[in-house]
């Protein structure tokens, strides 16, 4: 019967608790982080991009310094081919991103929006100032690259080139000019002969009047080589400088010696002047034939070269700058989006690292948290770090420890309150006291067999109201009990409540405490005992006493008076006859009534001193035959047998045994004589003795029936009670005797009505 | 605004190609004992800014790279002969005088100067009779000789500089002995 589980909820803590699970990351080999975890990793990744942009500004920086070559097909495409990478890069981030947003948030995973929040948080913080940067630093190139080129600075520069590139076009074309000047007056000076002197006398004044500064003389053609040219004569200023070379002067007249057309050259010298050089062909003057080379050459002062070669250089430089404008730009403008999406990325992948160094000992932690709450305490987490994470984890683990030595400690002692719950629940179970708590809201709470037993209540009382479910008649005498409890104030209210119950007098003892707790009520517990059979003891006792007493107080006389009545009857034995017929009918109504009070003190007597059962092992349905055979002289009476084969020997008083079959079946002689006039013997019916092993409960059932008139409701609780009888006629005490050997063997015996009529007595006797 | 970020990018790689946009190249090819020579021209191969490239003193490179090669109808046009030229032009304001330097498969054959730039662009432009190859020609074989010319320093913008910047010619000839 579970009527009692209730004492013992809550379930019991170790079986909720699950068998500790492995331990995943505690213990043996911790896992190998992924490099890009690795902070050195990351610090030279670091080191290497900073490198890389410093190279670059670097590069930057010297940009218009660079051949124009390297610089529109090396740098602007490496910057390009950069900036396209790192744009691919970002895009892929986000792309990344978002997609594993997408995925995590389908799956449910946790920290993908705190990831995502993070990562748009650092891009947002990051895109503004580094697109803005983008367009600020756009711009000032533009502007800068517009301002190179303005109005003044060029036109400045064009003047300065042209005053410079014309002075040395004039110079070319008086030397030029000089020199075919020359040719044609050399055209007749022999040349061809090699007439130094004429040439002398022709070209010295040339000199002397200043028109020329150096003139050079060359005749054409020799045996071997029509086409050699041979230094004839040269004469100088004296301002030009003695380091003249004469190779360049010498390679010029065998050029236009051999037809060539470009006949002027500018020679650097070493004292940082130049020399313009113009050559013209003497020709003789009929046959125009080239018979010689003139050359006559200028001085440029040094500093006059060195001015015109730096504004050229600067024009140069400047118009350089403007063709190369746009590869210029947009290096710098490839730089800028560099940096731009440098930072963008960055930030990107900062935010996702950030985001992963937070979460992931947060999901490490909260993936501990559910290992711990599902029980398995054994669960730790490597840490990772020695930051303010890895404390965290370090103290995770802490508290898991905690907790594994608190669950063993919390099992230990629900062991424990469990072991000492059942052999509660296992003595409330067992022992005849009923238990019955209240709550504090008046419902019952538990309730034991016992009482459940005693009150005739079953399960569905449970968690219903007390003072509904003792509303019953029968239970109503129990329903002021809690409140007379609760008024004494913590102590104990005891109380012995007469209950009639099944027609049958049921007397309890009840005690009822009230449960406080820190002074609020909690409810109260009754406890019954069933005092039935001690009220019934004590009142058999006393039935005992009385007897005992009457057995001696009467007894004592009897024999007296039945030897009085017969010497009267011996006196008057020779009197007149009707004197002595009164006198013997006085003297036998006097007799008879002396045996008759003798045989119900004797059966007082018995009765008071009825000694303690001898059990030894029988066989009942032997004695059961012996006692039987004392009614086979009733004629009209059957007495129907029916037994058990498998009935046991049971030890048994079998005296008392005989007797008490022998009340049993007297008492169903009298009432089936009860329907013919009330003697025994004109008892006409049938009168069945049964028996049945019990082999479950070890009991042997014996059952004495008859089909006579059958018990009286009121008489049934009273039948077994000493000196009780239904017929006036007699001690009352046949069924008290047998009720009392019965109990003294250890069985029970009960009363009951057949159908369609007659009475039954059923009694039960451990084996 | 998408429309406007189109037509920039539009711009810049319209500007990448401007050097060549107009150009084209006419070659020949003549047989002279076993020979294959080649001349070829471009036409309109100067733009402006290849004109201003020139006139700041920057030294600008034409180069061609010449191959001969032999039709296949089953496969890929096999390259009998290759030949690289280049001329590199170099302006001196000052004097106001082109100097051109010819390279051909890296050797410097020949430096020219000249005040004329008709002259100039011309030497620069206008190639006759190169040497391409003596390999003997299969009687009856289909030839190509292609000739692509482009110009350093590519002033390239900077958006998209992987364009192609070179314009090409072609001729085909049957090899008939």
């Amino acid at each position: 019967m579970a009527i009692f589980t209730r004492l013992t909820d809550p379930p019991v803590p170790h079986k909720a608790l699950p068998p500790p699970a492995p331990v995943p990351v505690s213990g043996g080999t911790p896992p190998q982080r992924p490099l890009r975890d690795n902070p050195i990793f990351v610090l030279l990744a670091i080191g290497l991009l900073v490198a890389a942009l410093v190279a670059l500004v670097t590069l930057a920086d010297r940009s218009t310094g660079l051949s124009p070559a390297l610089l529109s097909e090396v740098v602007l495409y490496a910057l390009v081919a950069v900036d396209l990478t790192m744009l691919g890069a970002l895009g892929f981030v986000l792309a990344r991103n978002v997609i594993k947003l997408l995925v995590e948030r389908r799956r449910a995973l946790p920290f993908a929006r705190f990831r995502a929040k993070l990562v748009a948080a650092m891009l947002g913080l990051a895109l503004v100032p580094a697109v803005l940067v983008l367009i600020v630093g756009s711009e000032l190139i533009r502007n800068s690259a517009t301002r190179w080129f303005a109005p003044p600075i060029d036109d400045v520069l064009a003047a300065a080139r042209e005053i410079a590139s014309d002075y040395y076009q004039d110079t070319q074309v008086q030397t030029s000019r000089q020199a075919v000047r020359l040719a044609r007056l050399l055209s007749t000076a022999g040349i061809e002969r090699g007439d130094v002197a004429t040439i002398r006398a022709r070209v010295s004044p040339e000199v002397a009047s200043g028109r020329s500064t150096l003139v050079e003389v060359y005749r054409i053609g020799s045996e071997i080589n029509p086409l050699e040219v041979t230094p004839l004569f040269d004469v100088a200023a004296p301002t030009v400088p003695r380091d003249v070379p004469r190779a360049s002067a010498d390679r010029l007249a065998a050029r236009v010696a051999g037809g060539s057309a470009d006949t002027r050259v500018i020679e650097p010298l070493g004292s940082g002047g130049e020399m313009v050089r113009t050559a013209a062909l003497v020709r003789l003057p009929d046959v125009m034939e080239p018979v010689g080379v003139v050359i006559v050459s200028e001085h440029l002062s040094g500093s006059l070269a060195q001015h015109s070669r730096r504004i050229v250089e600067a024009y140069e430089g400047y118009q350089q700058l403007r063709v190369l404008r746009r590869p210029i730009e947009g290096v710098y403008l490839s730089f800028f989006l560099m940096m731009t999406l440098f930072i963008l990325v960055s930030a990107t992948w900062l935010g996702l690292y950030t985001a992963k160094r937070i979460t992931r000992p947060i999901g490490l932690l909260a993936a501990g948290a559910r290992e711990i709450g599902q029980g398995n305490f054994d669960y730790r987490i490597e840490p990772e770090t020695a930051d303010e994470f890895g404390q965290l984890v370090e103290a995770f683990n802490t508290m898991a420890g905690e907790l594994d030595r608190s669950r063993a400690e919390v099992q230990r002692k629900s062991r424990e309150v469990e072991g000492r719950g059942r052999y509660i629940e296992t003595i409330l179970k067992r022992i005849a006291t009923g238990v019955i708590s209240i709550d504090a809201r008046g419902r019952i709470n538990t309730m034991n067999s016992a009482a459940a037993r005693l009150l005739g209540l079953d399960q569905t009382s449970l968690g219903q109201s007390f003072d509904e479910v003792f509303s019953r008649a029968d239970l109503r005498p129990l329903l002021s009990i809690p409140q007379a409890a609760a008024r004494t104030r913590g102590g104990t209210a005891g109380h012995e409540i007469a209950l009639l119950r099944d027609g049958r007098d049921l007397h309890l003892a009840v005690a009822a405490t009230p449960l406080r707790d820190e002074g609020s009520s909690e409810g109260t517990v009754l406890v019954f005992d069933d005092v039935t059979p001690l009220i019934r003891a004590q009142r058999v006792s006393a039935w005992r006493d009385v007897a005992r007493r009457l057995a001696h107080e009467i007894k004592n006389p009897l024999t007296p008076i039945q030897l009085s009545a017969e010497r009267l009857r011996r006196h008057f034995i020779t009197a007149a006859p009707p004197t002595r017929e009164l006198v013997d009918e006085c003297s036998t109504n006097i007799i008879g009534a002396v045996e008759s009070l003798k045989g119900l003190v004797d059966e007082f007597s018995q009765f008071a001193r009825m000694p303690a059962p001898k059990a030894v092992p029988c066989d009942l349905h032997a004695l059961l035959d012996e006692a039987l055979a004392l009614y086979t002289s009733l004629p009209r009476l059957t007495v129907a047998k029916e037994y058990d084969p498998a009935m046991p020997v049971i030890r048994v008083d079998p005296e008392q045994f005989k007797r008490v079959v022998i009340n049993l079946v007297d008492n169903a002689v009298e009432a089936l004589a009860s329907l013919h006039g009330g003697v025994p013997a004109s008892a006409a019916g049938t009168i069945s003795v049964q028996t049945l092993w019990d082999e479950p409960h070890l009991l042997a059932r014996l059952v004495v029936a008859d089909d006579g008139p059958g018990l009286g409701e009121a008489d049934r609780s009273k039948l077994f009670l000493p000196y009780y009888s239904t017929k006036g006629r007699d001690s009352g005490l046949g069924l008290a005797i047998v009720r009392r050997i019965v109990v003294e063997h250890g069985g029970t015996i009960e009363a009951s009505d057949r159908a369609p009529r007659g009475a039954a007595f059923t009694m039960e006797l451990p084996a | 605004m998408r429309l406007r970020a189109m037509l920039l990018l539009a711009c810049w790689l319209g500007l990448a190609t401007s050097a060549w946009a107009d150009a084209s190249v006419r070659v020949e090819t003549t047989l002279h004992a076993g020979e294959v020579r080649v001349s070829f021209q471009v036409t309109d191969a100067v733009s402006d800014a290849v004109r201003a490239a020139i006139q700041s003193g920057l030294p600008t490179t034409f180069a061609y790279d010449v191959s001969l090669q032999q039709s296949s109808r089953w496969w890929f046009d096999r390259t009998i002969a290759y030949m690289r030229l280049s001329a590199i032009v170099r302006f001196d304001n000052l004097t106001r005088r082109y100097q051109i330097t010819f390279i051909e498969d890296g050797r410097v054959e020949e430096v020219r100067t000249t005040d004329d730039e008709a002259r100039a662009l011309q030497w620069l432009t206008e190639f006759h009779g190169r040497r391409l190859s003596a390999h003997r020609l299969v009687d009856d074989g289909e030839y190509h000789v292609n000739v692509k010319a482009q110009t350093r320093p590519r002033m390239l913008g900077w958006a998209w500089p992987w364009t192609p910047g070179s314009v090409l010619g072609s001729v085909s000839f049957r090899f008939r002995p």
